[in-house]
C-alpha cells in the first residue's frame, strides 16, 4: 500500500493529482493519502483530510512506500519505520509554502539512508515506476545521542 | 532532577521534541502543545494544550501569552525548551523573563537557516541550537546535535 501525505497545514494538490493520475493508471495497486486543505480530491485513493494520531500511525505501519511533502514529521516517522520515503518539497512559486525552505531540507535529508528527493512530480512518478529500487532507511542514533549528551550536561551544570 | 517544560507546535516540531524523551524522562517534564489529544501520548507527565499562533494572528498571539504565562506561574520550570513554532517562541521568551534558562532548538526542517522564529529567540535563549552544523559554521547558533 502507498502512503500519500501532505501534512497538517497545507493541501498539497500539485502532489495528491499526480499520485492519482498514476494510481488510475495501475492495475493492482493500493493508495491512501492524506490530503489536509487541499482542493483537489482523489478518484483513485482512497483518502482522508486529516488522521488522528493513532490512524496515521496504523496507517504508516501498514504502508509500504510513502510519498509526501517535505514535512519532519513524515520524513522522521518513515525513517523510524524502515519505510522508504519520496519527497517532493513544496515550492512557494506555486504558493505551497511561504518559502521554499522545502528544497534546502529535502536536498540534505536524501542523504540519509531511505529518504528519497524528487525534484517535481516527474521524479515522483519515476520513482514510483521503480518501487523495487527504493530502500527504507534505519536511523542511526550518534547525532541524537550527542544532541540528548550535550542537553542533559548544559542542564547538570548550568541550571 | 529539574524541572523543564518542553513545548512544540503539533507535527513536525513536535516529533522532534519527542526525540528528546530519553532526556525528559530523566528530569520532571511538563509537555505543551497545540493539540489536545498528544496529552495522553506523554502520560504519566502532565500536559497542556494551547491555541495555534503566529504572526499573522496577532490577537491569537496575546491570547497564547496569557495562557503561556499561567503555566510558566503555575509550573515554575527550571528550563523552558522548545522546538519552535511561535508559540515555542512566546514560551521561551516568557520563560526567561520569569528566570528559568531557555533552549531553543531549530526545527532540522531549516536547512539553510533559522527559521523567523528561531531568529527572534536569540536574545532570549541560553542555548540558541540549529540542527545543521554548516548553518552554525555561517551564525552565532551553536549545533549539538540533531534529532535524526
Amino acid at each position: 500500500m502507498i502512503f500519500v501525505t501532505v501534512g497538517t497545514q497545507f493541501g498539497f494538490d500539485r502532489l495528491t493529482k499526480a499520485v492519482d493520475v498514476w494510481a488510475s493508471a495501475q492495475q493492482r495497486v493500493e493508495c491512501f493519502a492524506q490530503i489536509g486543505g487541499g482542493d483537489y480530491e482523489p478518484r483513485s485513493m482512497e483518502w482522508k483530510r486529516y488522521l488522528e494520531p493513532e490512524e496515521f500511525e496504523r496507517i504508516f505501519e501498514e504502508c509500504d512506500l510513502v510519498v509526501a511533502h517535505a514535512g519532519m514529521g513524515t520524513i522522521i516517522t518513515a525513517l523510524l519505520k524502515g519505510k522508504p520515503v519520496i519527497v517532493l518539497p513544496r515550492l512557494a512559486r506555486f504558493s505551497e509554502h511561504r518559502n521554499d525552505h522545502q528544497v534546502a531540507t529535502a536536498k540534505k535529508l536524501s542523504s540519509l539512508e531511505g529518504c528519497h528527493f524528487a525534484a517535481d512530480t516527474e521524479d515522483v512518478l519515476r520513482y514510483l515506476n521503480s518501487p523495487e529500487a527504493l530502500q527504507g532507511g534505519c536511523l542511526k542514533a550518534d547525532e541524537l545521542d550527542g544532541l540528548i549528551g550535550n542537553l542533559e550536561f548544559f542542564i547538570k551544570n548550568s541550571v | 532532577m529539574k524541572k523543564i517544560l518542553a513545548v512544540a507546535s503539533f507535527g513536525g516540531h513536535w516529533i522532534q521534541l519527542r526525540r528528546l524523551a530519553p532526556l525528559f524522562d530523566r528530569h520532571i517534564t511538563t509537555y505543551v502543545s497545540t493539540e489536545k489529544m498528544l496529552g495522553k501520548t506523554v502520560s504519566p507527565s502532565d500536559f497542556y494544550g494551547v491555541i495555534d499562533a503566529a504572526k499573522e494572528t496577532k490577537l491569537k498571539l496575546l491570547w497564547l501569552s496569557c495562557n503561556a504565562l499561567f503555566i510558566l506561574l503555575r509550573v515554575r520550570p527550571d528550563v523552558v525548551i522548545t522546538t519552535g513554532a511561535a508559540p515555542g517562541l512566546v514560551f521561551l521568551v516568557l520563560g526567561k523573563i520569569l528566570g528559568s534558562k531557555t533552549i531553543w532548538l531549530d526545527s532540522i526542517a531549516n536547512a539553510e537557516e533559522l527559521s523567523l522564529s528561531g531568529k527572534l529567540a536569540k536574545r532570549w535563549a541560553d542555548l540558541w541550537l540549529t540542527q545543521w552544523s554548516d548553518v552554525a559554521e555561517r551564525t552565532e547558533a551553536s549545533y549539538l546535535g540533531r534529532v535524526l
